[in-house]
Order: structure tokens, then sequence, then C-alpha cells
């Protein structure tokens, strides 16, 4: 048997066997014991993490769930949603929300809750996360001590959901329209508070409840007048047009501001009543009311016609009425509380009109602004309430009457512009006369008859030449916008303006006719007429396209037509600038290019385009040009060195530029074929002040390649209208030996970048 | 490994188990934000959604695989452990243990899917999938019943009570 060991161990070695003690506690409990434990521990976590229960009542819960909603305080979780129920009169909804530990102290007298909505309005977007995220609860404390538990939730978001240490105000007018929950309270263009309500009060009228912020209640006086701004003003006086608007949420709806224009009264108590005036000017006007008879109101309005002193504002129109037994107007003025004591038994109060007289316009500037009254303080001390107004009496003026001692002139044109009588003649920019008529002439032709003042009768001469003002001059260059007004009467129609170009000729006679140009640089352009040729004239205006020298426009162009599969322009330029008509002038159409190489002449897309000129270096002057194609004047101006580059085959053609290691240094000017036709030869133009670079050994490649990454593979594109629209010539001087380069000295040209070159 | 530590370990890993499959079940098991919408999914939760959306099939695949068989298990390895030694029922005990053994190379396929939805259900804003605190419960409960399974052996049935 197995058991009878051939080697029994000794004695000592053996041993007992006894059976497994049993009842020990296994080590294998530890996992239910582990598991009990983890458990536990989450639970007690939980519990440790939650706050007391909290009831809120709300008038309806739209998008509020439980075990999803959460409450939010500050921007964090400080609660989620448990249960969703109706009372038993199904009159509210009450919510329950658990709340956080940490938010335990949001459970406290006048906390508020609010459910919080998307709300997109032209004032405001909030709520945005809730579109996304659903809705949620909102709370703000307001550092209650006493613990409270149910709550009623506010039925929309308050307007500033963190701190509600406001003061509330009522303004009362009799018409409130834009103004709505949120139009923001300005104090001298502060925002200080809000619109929180627009509503009725017990007398029927409407009244707007503001709230000012905490920090700003003391800036309300109990004599702080409130005005409605607009949400756009535009303040119109002549030569200036200003906008004005006072916030960009204020474009929309406007706002309410208040200040006070007396002395300091005393700080306004939470719930006081103010009125609201309708504008700064009635704001300011709280003087006692002044009652002014005038004989008509036209041109009047009340609320809006100010009362002004030596121009100034200083009071407001509060109201007409007619008095129907004198058959009188009876205007209620206000003046300003500091111009109140000025309004005298002896002041006068004018009504001031546009009106036209020979002499010269008055009140133009009330055409825009309306009608004013002046008024002009007495010497008496004696208050008084009831005035008799004056009138600046209107006067018939007879545009088509002679002005005595002006000398009348005949404009013509092929089309006259839209000018009235009564529109002004300007010279250097004043007033020389004005347009009496206009008319078909003898010929059949549109004249006009303009009269020009005795004192510019003098400087109207035999050469003078007119053009037309037109109503605002756009002045456009190279990063300039320019507008340009020609004073307030020339706004809404122009004018016509004369000058004599050129050394003045003798005085012109009575009845002498001239022509009316289109514009001051077709009037100024008298030189010789040059025709260019253009093999492409688009966008050439006769009349508007001009020529410029470095810039600076010199000429314009009179005529445009199709000659011979070519389109001949015919300019002329101003006084001064007829060297530009020498042998060997060169012309270009500058338009807007746009190219991988950068934007050129974009400024001819708000300018239109124009013609570039180079003046040439023959000394006798030419009648007929050719145009140059683009990029070459800046060829014509370079000087330096020119070589010759020789390929078999190359796309490059005249205007390429070269670079050495990526700086352009030269232009490609020509491209002929070789004698043998076997060669291409390009006449490469290197700049003087780079020519040192230049050696015998120099290397020129067609550098046409846009090279590109694409993820790690390299990229090469060979297409050279990408790269510019001419090619590209690219040129390297090996360091070491080779002598100078001979000018004309002939070059093969590669058709790769060699690789012992710098990239 | 004696049968007897075979024995007491199996049935802590069992003990482990109940003690787990409660918040395995109670607590949510991910986290899944969709176009903002968070929503806090348990086992049974998840099942409820995808039956709300009229994917019955996959309802009913979710609720077996994740619910009723790890349920099973537990408690056909209780069965095992109480007739453990008595001579009655042998051969349905080793079937069950048997089927025991099969299904447990399946078991983890819930945490599998659960972690390839996370790591893959990443869309930025758009959508979310974040595993909870369930998750490891229902991976710990599978992990025990797992274990109990392969540590429990079929000879263990057919031992007489006396050897142990």
């Amino acid at each position: 048997m197995k058991d009878q060991d051939p080697n029994p161990l000794p004695a000592e070695a053996k041993a007992e066997i006894v059976p497994a003690r049993r009842g020990g506690i296994s080590w294998a409990w530890l996992f239910p014991i582990l598991a009990l434990v983890a458990t536990t521990w989450l639970y007690w976590n939980n519990w440790k993490a939650s706050g007391p229960e909290i009831t809120i009542c709300f008038d309806a819960a739209p998008g509020i769930e439980p075990a999803k909603t959460e409450l939010i305080y500050r921007g964090v979780k400080a609660g989620e949603v448990e249960s969703v129920a109706l009372d038993e009169h199904i009159g509210k909804v009450i919510v329950t929300v658990r709340l956080k530990k940490f938010a335990e102290s949001l459970a406290r007298v006048n906390t508020d809750f609010w459910i919080n909505q998307p709300v997109i309005s032209l004032r405001d977007i909030s709520g945005l996360q809730s579109i996304i995220e659903g809705n949620s609860i909102h709370a703000r404390s307001h550092g209650g001590t006493a613990v409270q538990y149910l709550f009623q939730g506010l039925p929309e978001a308050p307007l500033a959901p963190m701190v509600n240490q406001a003061i509330l105000l009522n303004l009362r007018s009799p018409a409130i329209s834009y103004i709505g929950r949120g139009t923001p309270v300005y104090h001298r263009g502060i925002k200080v508070g809000l619109v929180r309500t627009k509503i009725f009060d017990r007398s029927g009228q409407p009244v707007v409840e503001i709230g000012v912020a905490g920090e700003f209640a003391s800036k309300v006086r109990t004599n702080s007048r409130f005005w409605i701004l607009p949400a756009a003003a535009v303040s119109v006086s002549p030569g200036a047009v200003s906008l004005n608007i006072p916030s960009i949420e204020g474009v929309l709806d406007g706002g309410i501001a208040f200040d006070q224009f007396g002395p300091d009264g005393t700080e306004a108590t939470n719930g006081a009543t103010f009125d609201l005036a309708p504008g700064e000017f009635a704001a300011r006007a709280e003087g006692p009311l002044l009652v002014i008879e005038f004989e008509d109101c036209a041109g009047l309005r009340a609320g809006e016609s100010p009362v002004t002193y030596r121009g100034k504002s200083v009071g407001l129109l509060e109201s007409l009425t007619v008095n129907p037994q004198t058959g009188r107007v009876e205007a209620s003025v206000r003046l300003e509380a500091a111009y109140a004591p000025l309004a005298t038994e002896d002041s006068s109060f004018t009504l001031v009109r546009p009106h036209f007289s020979k002499k010269g316009l008055q009140g133009l500037d009330t055409i825009v602004t309306g009608s004013r009254i002046e008024f002009e303080p007495g010497k008496s001390q004696m208050a008084a309430t009831q005035f008799a107004g004056h009138e600046v009496r209107q006067f018939d003026w007879n545009p088509f009457e002679d002005d005595a001692g002006s000398t009348r002139v005949v404009l013509w044109a092929e089309s006259l512009p839209q000018l009235t009588a009564g529109a002004p003649v300007y010279y250097h920019g004043m007033i020389a006369g004005r347009v009496n008529e206009s008319r078909i002439g003898e010929n059949g032709r549109p004249e006009m008859v303009v009269s020009v003042g005795p004192k510019f009768r003098e400087y109207l001469r035999v050469n003078s030449r007119f053009w037309r003002v037109p109503a605002a001059l756009v002045s456009v260059g190279p990063g300039v916008v320019g507008v340009e007004m020609q004073g307030l009467s020339a706004i809404w129609q122009g004018g016509v303006a004369f000058d004599a170009i050129g050394t003045p000729g003798p005085v012109a006679p009575e009845e002498t006719a001239f022509e009316l140009h289109v514009s001051e640089l077709a009037a100024a352009a008298i030189s010789e007429p040059v025709r260019i040729n253009f093999a492409d004239g688009q966008g050439l205006l006769a009349g508007k396209t001009e020529l410029k020298y470095l810039g600076v426009p010199v000429g314009i162009v009179e005529r445009v037509r199709p000659v011979a599969g070519k389109i001949e322009a015919t300019v002329r330029f101003q006084p001064g600038y007829e060297f530009l008509t020498r042998k060997g002038s060169g012309f270009t159409l500058v338009k807007p290019e746009v190219g991988l190489q950068g934007v050129k002449g974009i400024e001819t897309l708000v300018g239109g385009i124009y013609i570039e000129c180079t003046p040439g270096s023959g000394t006798e002057s030419a009648e007929t040009f050719e145009a140059v194609p683009e990029a070459m004047p800046a060829l014509l101006k370079d000087t330096g060195v020119e070589i010759v580059l020789e390929s078999p085959s190359t796309r490059v053609s005249a205007g390429a530029p070269i670079s050495y290691n990526h700086t352009e240094v030269g232009t490609v000017v020509g491209k002929t074929l070789s004698p043998d036709g076997r060669q291409i030869r390009l006449t490469a133009r290197i700049r003087q002040e780079y020519s040192s670079l230049l050696s015998s050994n120099s290397v020129f490649w067609a550098d046409n390649a846009i090279e590109g990454k694409i993820w790690f593979f390299k990229v090469t594109f060979d297409r050279p209208e990408l790269v510019a629209p001419n090619g590209r010539v690219g040129f390297y001087t090996p360091a070491g030996a080779g002598g100078p380069a001979s000018p004309g000295q002939v070059f093969p040209l590669l058709a790769k970048q060699p690789r012992n070159t710098p990239q | 490994m004696t049968d007897q530590t075979r024995m007491s370990l199996t049935k802590g890993l069992v003990a482990a188990g109940l003690v787990l499959y409660i918040p395995a079940n109670v607590l949510p098991v991910m986290t899944i934000v969709i176009a903002g919408q968070v929503s806090d999914l348990t086992v049974l939760g998840g099942v409820e959604e995808f039956a709300q959306s009229g994917l019955m099939g996959a309802a009913g695949l979710i609720f077996l695989a994740s619910i009723v068989v790890p349920f099973l298990k537990l408690l056909s390895l209780c069965w095992l452990l109480m007739l453990h030694g008595s001579d009655r029922m042998r051969p349905q005990r080793m079937k069950a243990l048997r089927i025991l053994h099969q299904i447990g190379t399946w078991s983890m396929i819930d945490i599998f899917l659960l972690s390839v939805l996370a790591a893959v259900g990443q869309l930025g804003i758009l959508a979310s999938v974040v595993p909870r605190p369930g998750a490891v419960f229902f991976a710990a409960v599978l992990l025990c019943t797992l274990f109990a399974a392969e540590i429990y052996q079929p000879r263990m049935i057919w031992r007489p009570q006396r050897a142990l």
C-alpha cells in the first residue's frame, strides 16, 4: 500500500491528522463587508450634501421637471426639484426643491425665486442657456436671517438678478410711447436704473415705474426733472448734422434721463412721483408759463419749437391755442429756470421763420429746424406772463426780378442740373449770386440764367468756367472717404460755382454764354485735347474718369469712343500739367486687382477707375498716345541694369517681378524670340540699387511654383497665374568667384529653382 | 485552494454581490447630455427610456441582460450554495453551473458597451456620455458573480457532505 513508506520518516516528523477547524470566520467575508462600507459611505455622503427641502408656489411652472430641473443661485447649482404638483384648488403649482447643504442659507425670508425662461426682446436676450438646458429655477438672496421653507415664486425674472437695493419712483406722463420694461434710465449718461412697469395710476394716467439702483439713489433729488431720451436724436444746424444716440440699447427704444437744473434739492424718497417730460428742453424749461400772442403760428410745433435767446435755446413752446374772441394764436412757453426771471414786461418775443430777401437769406436754419421764437429780455424788473409777439414780416421775393447792379449771364449744358431759382452761385466758396431761371435757348439748348452780384462782377471773366456743385461732395482717396457739404442751402439742391482758370481774361459782359461743366475738374481741364488709345476701355466714363499724376487728379476724360478696335479716350489736363502730354508719356488704366501678390488699386472700388500718368522724356508734345498695359508705370520709372534671360520655353512674360531672396529687385520688361526662334528672350531690368547683386555667375529661374503642405505631404503647384499675373523670376548669386555682369549679358533662365540656392 | 476556501470565497462574493446589487440599480449608471438636456440614467431608467421611444426590443434586451440575468445569477448561486453538500437535484445544479459559466463570458458586455459609449459619445456640446458611480457598482456585481461562479467548482456539487 502506499501508506507503507519504504523510507519511514523519523518519529518527530510524523504529524497527526487533525480535522480542519470549523466555525472560524473566513477572510472571504471581507468582500461583503467592503461592499457594505462602500454603499453606506456613498449614501451617507449623498445625505450629508443635501440640505433642507423648500417649497415654492408658482402661478405657472413651465418646463419644470422633478429630478431634472435645477435651482441656480449665482450661476451655481444649489438644489434640485424633487416634485411638482398642483395645489388642491389647482390655482398654484407647488414645487419642492431639495437644497444642497452649502445653499442652506437660501431658505431664509425674502429670498426670491423665479423661473428662468429664454427672453428674447429687442432690448435684451436673457436666459439663453435655458433654451439648451431647459428652464431652471433661479434664486436671489436678500440676506434674510429668519429661516423659511415656504416661498412665493416671482412671476417673471427680476431686472437685476443679483442685487435689489433699488428705490422705486413713479413718473407721470400724458403719453408714454415706446418706453417699456427694461428701458434704461440714465443720469448724466450713466445707466443708473431700469423701467420696471408701465401702469395706470388711480386717475387713469399712465405712470412709469422705474427702479434706480441703490448706489445711485442719492442722485435723485426732489427737484430732479425726468425726460424721455429719443431712440436717436438727429440735430441739424447750419454746417452740422449730428446724430446723437444715447447707447446701443437706447437705439432701439430710447431711454429715460434725469438731472436737476436748479439748485440741489433734498434726496428723493422711495416711491416719489415725478413728471416725465417729452424731451430734454421740455425738462429744462420749468419756469412759469408765459403766454405770447401771434397772428399766425405757421411753422411752430407745440412741444418742439424752441425759444431762443441770441441763438441759444432757453425754453420750449408747450402748447398753441387759438383764442376764438381775438382770432389770434396764443403760444404758451416755458423758459429754463435760469432765464425765467428775464421775462419781464418789456421783453419781446419774435417769431423767426425762413426769410428770403434781396439782401440774402435769413433764418435759413429754420428751414430744417423749424420756426423758433426769439426772446429778447427787457430792462424792466416787473415780471410778466402775457406778451404780444412780433413777427419778422415775410418778404415777397421774386427770384425772376433783376437784382440791381448784378450781371446776368447764361449757362448752357447738354443737360442742366435740377436747380431751382434761388440756388446759390459760388465764387471761391462765397455766394456770389443766384440762379434766376432755366429755359430753352434759341438753338434748342437748355440754358440757365444766373445773376452775379456787383461785388463779384469783376471776377467774372470771359474765360471763366462754370461747374456744378453737387449737393454733397464725397471725396475718396486711398484710405479717405470724406464728406464735404457746401453749406446748408446746398444740402438739398447744390449750386453752381465759377472761377477763372488760367490767366484771367477781360471782364465778361452782360449776357455772356458759358458752358456749365459737370464738375470742377472738368471745368479746370482746359488743355488741348489728347487722345489715348486703350486696348480695353472697360470702366472709362466720359466726364467722370480722372487722370492722376502721382495720385493727384490732373485731368479728366472728356469723351470715350471706339476707334478701329480700340477705345479712344479724349482727355484734357488742368493748366500746369501740360508736361504730361510730352512724347513718351505713359498712361495706364488703374483698376482694382486682387491676386495672391496683394491687392492693388483698391481705392478704385470706391472712387472708380482712373488713368495713371507718367511723364515722358521727350521735348515736344504729342496728340495721340497708346495706353500702357498694367504694371508698366512702375517699370517706366525704373532705371537699372538691363540683362537678357534666355529659356527654351517659359510662361514668364513682361511685368513679372524678379526677386532675390524674396525681395523684389527688378522686373521683366520685354519678351521676344531669339533670332533663330528657338529661345525666348526676356529683357530684365534689375534696379540700380540692387545691381551689385548681379554677377556673371548669377543664376535665374522661373519661380512659378506655389508650395504648400497638405498634412505632411509637400504639394507644389506650377501655376504662374496664381503666383503673379505674369509669372515670377527668382535670382541668386552664389558667393565666390564671378566678375561683375555687364549690361545686356545673357543668362539662361532655369525652369526650376536650383538646389544649391536658399529657399 | 482547498474546497473549503472555495466555498467560503463563493459565499462571500455572493453576499457582496447581493449588497452591491442595490446601489447598482438605484444609482445612475451614466449621465447622457444630448443638446444640453442632462439626464441621469439608472439601468432601469435606461430600459424605460428605450421603451418610451418605442424600441421595445432594445428595452427588453437591456432589461434581460442588465437586470434579470445578474439577478438570476445571484439567485442561482444562492441556490447552489444552499443545496451545497446535499445530494438533491445534482444534475440540475450541474446544468445551472454550466449555464452560469456560459453566461459569465458575456456578463461584462454592459460595462463594455458603456465604456465604448463614453469614449465615442463625446460630441462636445451636442452630446456626451459620462459614466457615473452606478456603473462601478454594476461592474462590481458582475465581477462578484463571475468569480463566484468560477470559484465554485462542479466537483463540489458531487462531493459528499462529510468531506467538508
